[in-house]
């Protein structure tokens, strides 16, 4: 088996939905990820989906989802033994995630400062809503509320309705990928200098990063983000980025100058082709089509044509002869058309996992990314509740069966 | 001050679009010595992204060019010329890390696919990013951002039920912010595997890839239930009210998200217990998701009467998630928590002027990040970088320069 790039590591992930994505991309590049849960499990297993819709803490697609190549034991922290487990473990541990309310590891003794005397080169980070200090440090936030605050979602929807997210929640994977990315960036100082250090991940800044494209247009001229339903806004004109099909909906943007001039030659053939391209873009000089002098008559002509022509076609249709005539467009695709596209087929993108206790095999997305030395290592399921207590509390940090059986007894494990 | 914490790390970027200078700039920001490499003579798309100076088209004028370039040197360098190579080639040594994301088979025209660059610099980082990844196939297809988003199927679940899907946030590119993320993680992954083995490797990213990470609960329930998840508005499957409620004023919003039960008591004592919170139907969230419609239209006449910013401080402080929906200006002006943790940077741009530049999303605490230098004008360092970087001695440097190789 090829090593991870990041094999030899431990972390030890003490988030819940707010962080999960941070210690999975640390487990898909090797790391050992050990999830602490509380005895019983983590209240994030109840999330839906469910594996054919059985509710139950083993069967949370969502779970499942996140916490793939993880290990998983259960440890009551607010418990003084627990705690001392705790600290036991963080000694071998370089890495440290949670997603807890600001404050509330400092109420356990379980600061950065506390574990950083423990293991001086310990990296945490903390993910919270707004960040662990400030006027709103004890502000709740979920995804809407923090992609609210955070200017993303005003960025989409319909005018006469309300801002619309994504409805798969977004906000707090952009910000445990951010936890994870400067979990690297500490990961390269510890390696020039020896010292650990934590790190304050904000969600609302994550986000905010994310539609920060948005600044630039303020800073000019104080322009303020506005939802388009489907359209595209650039330097105050519209144009259609969803398009209608006889069948489905794609994507396509007009694009002027260079970068769109060939793109639109090809489009004016393939209509041409089909009969369907009226006179004007026929005759259009598009390498002399400047974005800044077309006005917005000209881009509803030219979207009405388009328009009619798209319509005429199926998405599918339009996917596939798109592709061959090198013009960007695509069918907006569902997960059924993610999961039979050819190119993440060509890939390998596709992992098979073994679900022993499902007696199930899951086809799950596979690596997001191929590294040439360092292949990603095997895929293993997410951890059922406490299944590697004993694998790490007695073979690896040496408690005996009898002191294991005590501290389960007494309910800390 | 801090010492930040990627001092020493050398990056060259051949970067265009959106994610190559995103994760340039992350490294940059970091502390990272980012030169980008351009030319006058091919196209710039990212420069010649508006809005300009005085509305006016220049090549050192684009504000969103100055915003995701802070921190780094720029070197002229046109990459067709003959003698190109002689700069690039001492690049390749230089650097440890190579970031490109422009279609796949432009590098390797240019003599600078990895298999060039390892053999100038076997220990080399080359990370390359592209739509659909290489190899397969698409992977030569050329990209555009709102048609990977489609692909990525982030737009069939962003909308409302009834309508047609919308627009992607960040201008319908949201993937072009997602895969940096990965990317920077990947690099930096590396470059820790490189300490302490010695060895580089090559780096091959695909956003589309990326992008299904953002959405694997969906797939899951397709690859094992079938079932298409679809668009939903605001709503979610266990938490009611959740939503975007109409406030006092033009176009104000507040959202609202009620999971569990002693929340749905705090947000009711919030409105001071009206009578309808009453109502058996709304007495639990299985109730409250049946009768949704309704209790929608209740929240919103109470929050129509409201500031967003008032509601979401009441019921913050009763322990309800709310948040005001803000746009850019308003977090810009006015967001005490943004101010608190230094967000904003303010920068002095030679041609541009004042710009207001983000900094990063979180704190490091022994190695701060600061911004320091505004957005490099084209060709700004091109004599420092290949004199002081690349050790070229002057006669060199002008040999090169007039052969126009810098441009």
């Amino acid at each position: 088996m090829v090593e991870g790039v990041l094999s030899g590591y431990r972390a030890i992930d003490l988030t819940n939905e707010k962080g999960f994505l941070c210690g999975k991309l640390l487990a898909d590049f090797g790391v050992d990820v050990i999830k602490i849960e509380p005895p019983g499990g983590d209240p994030s297993r109840n999330v839906p989906p469910y594996y054919h819709d059985e509710p139950h803490p083993e069967k949370s697609l969502y779970w499942i989802s996140y916490n793939s190549n993880k290990r998983g034991i259960t440890l009551n922290l607010q418990t003084e033994k627990g705690q001392a487990l705790f600290k036991r473990l963080i000694k071998e541990t370089d890495f440290l995630i949670e997603s807890f309310k600001p404050g509330y590891l400092a109420s356990l003794g379980l600061e950065y400062k506390a574990l950083s005397s423990v293991n001086p080169g310990l990296i945490m980070a903390s993910i919270s809503p707004f960040g662990q200090t400030g006027p709103y440090a004890g502000f709740e936030g979920s995804d809407i509320v923090v992609q609210a605050m955070g200017v993303l979602l005003c960025q989409a929807g319909n005018p006469d309705r309300p801002p619309v997210r994504t409805s798969v929640p977004q906000a707090y994977l952009h910000a445990a990928a951010d936890a994870a990315e400067a979990m690297m960036i500490a990961l390269y100082h510890r390696g020039h200098n020896n010292e650990g250090q934590c790190i304050d991940v904000s969600a609302m800044e994550s986000v905010l990063w994310t539609a920060s494209r948005a600044l630039p247009f303020w800073d000019h001229s104080k322009v303020q983000s506005e939802r388009t339903a489907g359209l595209i806004a650039a330097s105050g004109k519209y144009t259609p980025g969803i398009w209608e099909c006889k069948e489905g909906y794609v994507a396509m943007v007009f694009q002027a100058s260079l970068m769109g001039t060939r793109i639109n030659q090809r489009l004016t053939k393939w209509m041409e082709d089909e009969g369907m391209a009226p006179l004007f873009m026929k005759e259009k000089d598009w390498e002399q089509w400047d974005w800044l002098q077309v006005t917005q008559d000209e881009l509803d002509q030219l979207t009405d044509a388009i328009g009619r022509f798209f319509k005429a076609h199926t998405a599918d249709e339009l996917e596939e002869e798109s592709t061959k005539r090198g013009i960007r467009m695509h069918k907006v695709c569902n997960s059924a058309d993610t999961f039979a596209n050819v190119q993440l087929k060509a890939r390998a993108f596709w992992v098979s996992m073994a679900f022993d206790y499902l007696d199930d095999t899951i086809i799950y997305p596979g690596a997001f990314t191929k590294l040439s030395v360092t292949a990603m290592k095997d895929w293993r399921r997410a951890p059922l509740i406490g299944e590697h207590n004993r694998e790490v509390y007695i073979d690896e940090l040496g408690l005996s069966e009898v002191e294991f059986d005590s501290l389960m007894a007494d309910g800390i494990i | 001050m801090h010492q930040k914490a990627l001092q020493g790390l050398k990056v060259a970027g051949f970067v265009t679009g959106g994610v190559g200078p995103i994760i340039t700039k992350t490294l940059a920001t970091h502390g990272a010595t980012v030169v980008i490499i351009e030319s006058g003579k091919k196209h710039n798309i990212t420069r010649s992204g508006g809005p300009f100076k005085d509305n006016l088209n220049g090549i050192n004028r684009s504000y969103s060019f100055a915003f995701v370039n802070t921190d780094k040197y720029s070197l002229a360098l046109d990459l067709k010329h003959p003698r190109a190579k002689e700069v690039t080639q001492r690049l390749v040594q230089w650097a440890d890390i190579i970031v490109e994301n422009w279609r796949p088979t432009v590098m390797e025209r240019w003599g600078l696919g990895y298999k060039d660059i390892s053999t100038i610099n076997p220990d080399v980082i080359m990370a390359s990013f592209s739509h659909e990844g290489r190899g397969g196939p698409h992977g030569e297809v050329p990209g555009a951002g709102p048609a990977l988003s489609a692909l990525s199927g982030l737009i069939e679940l962003t909308g409302w039920p009834d309508r047609p899907p919308v627009t992607l946030p960040a201008f319908g590119i949201l993937p072009d912010y997602i895969a940096p993320r990965f990317g920077v993680f990947a690099i930096l992954a590396a470059v820790d595997y490189r300490r302490r083995t010695g060895k580089g490797q090559y780096i091959d990213l695909s956003e589309y890839e990326t992008s299904i990470q953002f959405q694997i609960p969906a797939i899951l329930d397709y690859t094992v239930n079938k079932r298409i998840q679809r668009r939903d508005g605001n709503r979610s499957p266990y938490a009611a009210p959740h939503g975007v409620y109409p406030c006092q004023g033009v176009d104000k919003w507040c959202a609202i998200a009620i999971f569990t039960e002693t929340e749905w008591e705090a947000f009711c004592k919030v409105l001071g217990n009206p009578l309808w919170t009453q109502d058996p139907k709304f007495k639990t969230m299985e109730s409250r998701k049946k009768h949704e419609d309704m209790l929608n239209k209740y929240v919103a006449e109470w929050t129509l009467e409201r500031k967003p910013e008032d509601i979401m401080v009441m019921m913050q402080s009763a322990g309800v998630e709310a948040g005001a929906v803000r746009n850019i200006g308003d977090v810009v002006e006015a967001c005490p928590q943004l101010a608190h943790r230094g967000f904003w940077w303010t920068l002095e741009h030679p041609e541009i002027g004042k710009t207001i530049n983000a900094g990063s999303s979180y704190i490091l605490s022994k190695t701060s990040y600061h911004l320091e230098k505004p957005a490099p004008c084209f060709g700004e360092h091109t004599e420092y970088v290949c004199t002081e970087f690349l050790g070229m001695s002057d006669e060199e440097f002008i040999d090169l320069f007039q052969e126009e190789v810098f441009v």
